[in-house]
Formats: structure tokens, sequence, C-alpha cells
């Protein structure tokens, strides 16, 4: 008996500690794909240590989740019970998680925000039934990269329509032997592959659907994947790779064009800063120039146990101040309206370009096809499905987009929507 | 002793018994907490509607899940796909493993070496192989259609690709071959082949009559060992095709990730996951009356 009150009472010793230390600080869960990205985590950190300062009692924890897998793991982790208290997603995350009901209303938050009217127009994404469940973070579009240099040496302009492009892509290719446009075509990963097609389709006034009825097939659709695939056929994109591996290229200066986000052009800035001044943003040389516009929402889970201290860090993050450095700093759009200083445009040009297109040619929120929201990645493994044979070689576009537009039928069918 | 033993009471049996059964009871309780339970979880959520998150209880929906994939001609399809990758990896995976089994077996300087270079392959990470692979096969910049002068999408062609994970598996799995394999046949007496030499036996004949039947007690054990391996495998194809393209090598593994983790649908996930789990049991048990009756 007495073995058993020391064994007690040492356990108890060994364990007060553990425990006056983890009752002594609320701790916000912060998990993001980035954290170790430079530029955009110092971001986060600066912000982190200002609230800290402000707010003694309360700390941040930040997790760092690679972005390829954070989808998986925040819903991995909230299936498991848990759930973090401030949770940056991907747009094209926002509809399932709105509509699984894992994420807190944040109506009666926004209410007392004074910045609430600035936020850009994509913040409708995080609208559901009437409420708010998130807070547009960043929407920067995708447009059209060039590397002037190469364009100059082939002796072409920046495109502004698809055959201007593909002259080009064929010119540059003849001058020089880089590729003129790089595009993802490697179908091991669906969403890398997925989002040219969309490029392409929207930006010939098409579209996998319009409003859930699927319209792969839809003649517009069809032109704009044929045009791409011209470049495909004539060999002015490199085959089989992915969109890292292209922007790889890119710095490289092996490929002239590419259609993306400004996060490519950061990174010529940190891995090529002899090639960063000559490079440029120009709206996507498509009939319609649709730009897919990427980007992140902040969000705060149902279960998150520190929802208002979540929040008043969100708050900090949404102030006039930190929404600057956003822009100015990290050269991607922030989440609410954001001026450019004369300073600003002159360091670097493009950036008027990227706003330029943000403002006048937003689309294609989440890289979902309209209607289908919620079930974003199986339409693009069924599209994507499809154009692998068209890369194989082994089926026309029309063929592939016949078949999908079936299976999309099919399929949507048997959804309880 | 004898008679001791016909003497003992039934009393004691049953203590004796008693006293097994405790010896084996935390092995059982693992072996409940690990297969049995997550296996019956599986078949109850795959008689529901449970996506991968919710709030709130799932709904029983009965058999529906099993009907929609039964009906399914995609889930026939994948499992077409994940039968031929398992014969084509087992088969070739043995083939390649009694070659170099038989190579090893044999005395000659740096044999020690080669055994060590024989076994890399499986003791490469594989991730770390597979990210290889994908590098040595790719389209515009791969070693492989340098090297070979040629313009083949190992990964990106349909046609090509399924052979592509068949060959890199088996690349991964033919160590463990050739480790059984090379057991098996320094475990054949040498003087079979004494004799068979004095009958004037020719090497063909000492294969096919001495050395074959002398792997037939580890060929039993390493078979299912291979087909069980390759049924359930899932990250080489995943990291180096995703299951394409155009699902051609998407087999019943990639399909159950799919559906739970790409597509949240946790309750038909799990049905498909029970449906590989029986027809894996009825291959297994295939196969062990196949080899159990050519034993005896």
């Amino acid at each position: 008996m007495k073995r058993i009150l020391m064994a007690t009472l040492l356990i108890a010793l060994v364990m007060a500690p553990i425990g006056i230390a983890s009752g002594a600080n609320k701790q916000i869960q912060f998990p993001s794909w980035m954290w170790g990205e430079a530029g955009t985590g110092d971001w986060f950190k600066d912000g982190v240590a200002l609230y800290e300062s402000q707010n003694p009692g309360v700390k941040v924890a930040p997790a760092l989740v690679p972005a390829g897998q954070y989808e998986e793991k925040l819903l991995i982790d909230m299936a498991g019970g848990g759930a973090p208290d401030l949770a940056p997603v991907f747009t094209n995350m926002m509809p399932k998680l709105m509509r699984m009901g894992l994420l807190e209303p944040l109506d009666d938050y926004l209410a007392k925000a004074e910045w609430k009217d600035n936020l850009l127009p994509v913040q409708k994404v995080a609208q559901y039934k009437g409420k708010t469940y998130g807070v547009v973070l960043t929407a920067s579009p995708n447009g059209l990269i060039y590397n002037k240099q190469l364009l100059d040496k082939a002796g072409v302009g920046v495109p502004t329509t698809p055959e201007e492009m593909l002259e080009a892509a064929r010119k540059v290719k003849k001058a020089t032997g880089a590729f003129g446009y790089g595009f993802a075509t490697r179908t091991a990963d669906v969403l890398e592959a997925y989002i040219p097609l969309m490029q392409w389709a929207i930006g010939f006034g098409g579209d996998f659907s319009k409003d859930g009825v699927p319209t792969a097939n839809d003649p517009k659709t069809i032109e704009g994947l044929n045009f791409l695939k011209r470049f495909f056929d004539e060999d002015l994109t490199p085959k089989g790779l992915d969109g890292p591996m292209l922007r790889k290229m890119f710095v490289e200066g092996k490929i002239a064009m590419l259609i993306d986000g400004p996060w490519a052009i950061t990174y010529v800035k940190e891995a090529a800063p002899d090639l960063y001044k000559y490079v440029g943003f120009a709206a996507p040389p498509t009939p319609t120039h649709a730009a897919i516009t990427g980007g992140a929402f902040y969000t705060i889970p149902v279960r998150a146990k520190y929802k208002q201290e979540a929040f008043a860090l969100l708050s900090l993050y949404n102030q006039p101040e930190w929404q600057s450095r956003w822009l100015e700093d990290l050269l991607q759009i922030p989440g609410q309206k954001a001026e450019i200083s004369p300073k600003l445009a002159k360091e670097h040009p493009w950036i008027e370009g990227m706003v330029d297109v943000a403002a006048k040619y937003p689309a294609g929120f989440g890289y979902s096809a309209p209607g289908f929201e919620e079930y974003a990645g199986e339409v693009q493994r069924m599209v994507v499905d499809g154009i692998a044979r068209v890369w194989g070689g082994r089926s026309t576009v029309e063929a592939a987009m016949n078949d999908a537009q079936q299976k999309m039928v099919k399929w949507a069918a048997t959804l309880k929507r | 002793m004898v008679s001791r033993m016909r003497t003992a009471s039934p009393n004691a049996a049953a203590t004796r018994n008693k006293g097994s059964s405790a010896l084996i009871l935390p092995a059982a309780m693992v072996m409940g907490a690990v297969v049995i339970y997550p296996i019956l979880t599986t078949m109850w959520l795959s008689l529901t509607d449970a996506p991968l998150i919710s709030l709130s209880s799932p709904s029983f929906t009965g058999l529906s899940n099993y009907a929609d994939w039964l009906s399914n001609p995609e889930f026939w399809r994948s499992l077409w796909i994940t039968l031929a990758y398992t014969f084509g990896v087992t088969v070739g995976s043995y083939a390649i493993g009694l070659i170099t089994a038989m190579l090893l077996n044999v005395e000659f300087p740096g044999r020690a070496i080669l055994r060590g270079l024989v076994l890399l392959p499986w003791a490469i990470p594989e991730v770390a192989a597979v990210m290889t692979w994908n590098w040595m096969l790719d389209y515009q910049f791969g070693i492989v259609n340098s090297l070979l002068g040629s313009h083949i999408g190992w990964v990106t062609d349909s046609a090509v690709a399924p052979w592509t994970v068949t060959m890199v598996t088996i690349w991964k799995q033919f160590p463990l071959a050739t480790v059984v394999l090379l057991a098996g046949l320094q475990a054949i007496p040498r003087e079979l082949y004494e004799a068979s030499n004095v009958d004037g036996a020719s090497r063909l004949q000492q294969f096919i009559y001495v050395t074959l039947p002398g792997l037939r007690p580890v060929n039993s054990v390493l078979i299912m060992m291979l087909i069980l391996y390759t049924f359930k495998r899932i990250s080489i194809i995943y990291l180096l095709t995703g299951g394409g393209p155009a699902r051609a090598t998407e087999i019943l593994p990639v399909t159950t990730y799919l559906e739970a983790f790409k597509y949240f649908r946790l309750g038909s996930a799990s049905a498909v996951g029970i449906l590989a789990l029986l027809f894996t049991l009825v291959i297994t048990l295939v196969y062990s009356r196949f080899f159990m009756r050519e034993e005896a």
C-alpha cells in the first residue's frame, strides 16, 4: 500500500509541470502549407509575433503541412475528431467543407470587423445558404507569364490571341530551341493536368459544366482543347511534365511562356534574379481572356477550441498595413482591394498586369466545374481520363470529350443533391 | 509415461487447456484490436453511406454500395487490371528471382558483392525508388528513352503504362524471391546432384527432376507471399501513374484510396475494400488447397 502511495505521488509530481505548462496559455493550432514558403512564411510568422506580444495569454502553434497533402491531412484530422483553430484552405476546398458543416459561420465575427467591406468579390465563394464561412486570404489570377528575352530573340511581341500565341511559340522554338509554351500533361497529378484544360476551355467560352449540367463536349470546350493540342502536336511544349517542373524550366530559360499564377514569377525572382526583369504578366491570350483564379481562404473549424482568439489573429492579418505588405513584399493579390504604389509599379512592372487581369477577367474559382463545386475532384478526374488518351495519341479531343460527357451525365444522375 | 498420460484426469486436462488459453490471450487481444476490429468496422461502414467526415451518424444503406460496385463496369475493369498486374508481377518476380538465386548458388569470385547488389532494390525505400524511376522513364528527358533513342510514353501512354508499373514492381520485388529461393536451393542435398550426374543426367534434366521438386516446400509459401504483396501494393502505382493514364493502371487498392481520400466516400470505399478482401481470400483458398494437395 505504501509503495502504491509513493508511486502515485511520484506520477503526480512528474505530471504536474506538464499540466501547468499546458494550462498556462491558450494555444491556437494553426496548420498551413505556407509556413515554409520564403516570404509568405515570414509574413505569417511576423503576424504571429505581433499577435502574441499583444495577447500575452495566447500562443500560436504553427504546423507546416506540405501543400500536396494539406487537404487530405486536414480532413483526416477533422475525421478523427480533431480540428485546428485557424485553418487556411484552398479555394477548391471551400464548397466541400461548407456543405459538410465543418466550418464555423463567421457572420457574427465579421459584423464587428471594420475591414469586411474591402474584401474581394471572390469572397462569395465562402458563402453558403446565406452564411459566410471563410475570409479570402489571397486570390491571384493565372495569366500569360512570358520571358521577354526569348520573345525578343524570336522577333515576336506579347501575344493577345490564340493564333498569335501559337505563332510566337513556333518562332521561339525555331529561333532559340526553347519550348514556346509549357503546360502540364502528366496525368498522374490530376489537378495539375486539369488546370490547362480548364484554362483553354473557359478561354474559348466553354467549360466542362454549366449550372450543374455536364458540357464536356460543348463545341467551344472542344475548340479550346483542340487549339491547346496544336501546341502538343507541334512539339512546342515539353511532354509528360507537371506544373512545378515546368516552372523550373521557365526559370532556366527553357520555356518562353506559361499560363500560371504570380507564384511562378516569385519563383523566378528568387531562383533567377537576372531573368526577373525580363518577365511579364498579361491576360491569357484566349478569346475571353478568362483567368483561372487560384487562392485561399481563412476558416475556423466548427470544432475549434479558441474561435474568438483565432478570429482575432485572422483580423490582424486583415489590417491595411498587413494587406499592403502582402502585395508589396510577396507580389501577390491580397484578400482586400489594394492600391499599387508608383514605387512598386516601377520596381515590379508586371504587377500592374496582374492587378489588371485580376480586376477584369476573374474566373474558374477553385478549379471546379460550375454546379459541381463539391465534386470538383471527380469532374477533374473524368476530364483528365479523357484527355490522357489524347496525349497518348489514342483518341481525338472530340471522341475523348464525348466519352467524358457520357460518363459525367451518367455519374451526375447518381448524385444526391 | 504413456500410462500416466492415459490415466490423467479430465480435470488436469482442463487446467492445462486453461493455461494455454491464458498464454495466447494477449496475442489474441492484439490481433483482435489491430485486425478483427478494423475489418468489422470496415464491414459495417460498407453498409452505410458514411462520408470521410461527418458530424452526424451515417445512414444504413444495406447492400446498396456492393450492388453499385458490382454493377459498375469500372469495378470489373479495375479487378481485371488488379489480377493481370498480380499475375504479371508474381510470375516475373519468381522467374527473375529463380535465375538470380541459381546464379548466386554457384561459387565464383565476388559472389558476396553480387548478393548485396541483388538485394538493393528490396532495401531502397519505395518512394525514393519510384521517384527515381519516374525521372528515368520521363517521356521528354528520361534516360531510358535517351538510351533507347525512343519516344515512348512509359507512364503517359495508356497502352504502355500497365507494362511499366509491372516492370517496376518486379524490379522492387524480385529480391524477395531470390532470397527465399536461394535458401531453398541450398537446402537441396548435394548428393542428389551427384547421383544424377552418375546417372548421366543433363543440366536441364537436373533442373527439372532435382531442382524444381527440391524447391517445392519454399514455392508454396513464396508464391503466396508474392501474390499477397502484389495484390495489396498501392504506392508504386499511385506514385508512378496515380492509377492513370485513363485508369489504365487503376488497381483495386487505388480505387479504394481514391474513393476514401479523394472523393471522401468512406462507405463506398469500404465496400470496394471488402470486395478486394474477398477476392484475396478466394485466391488464397484456391491456391492453398491446390498446393496442399500437391504437398500431400
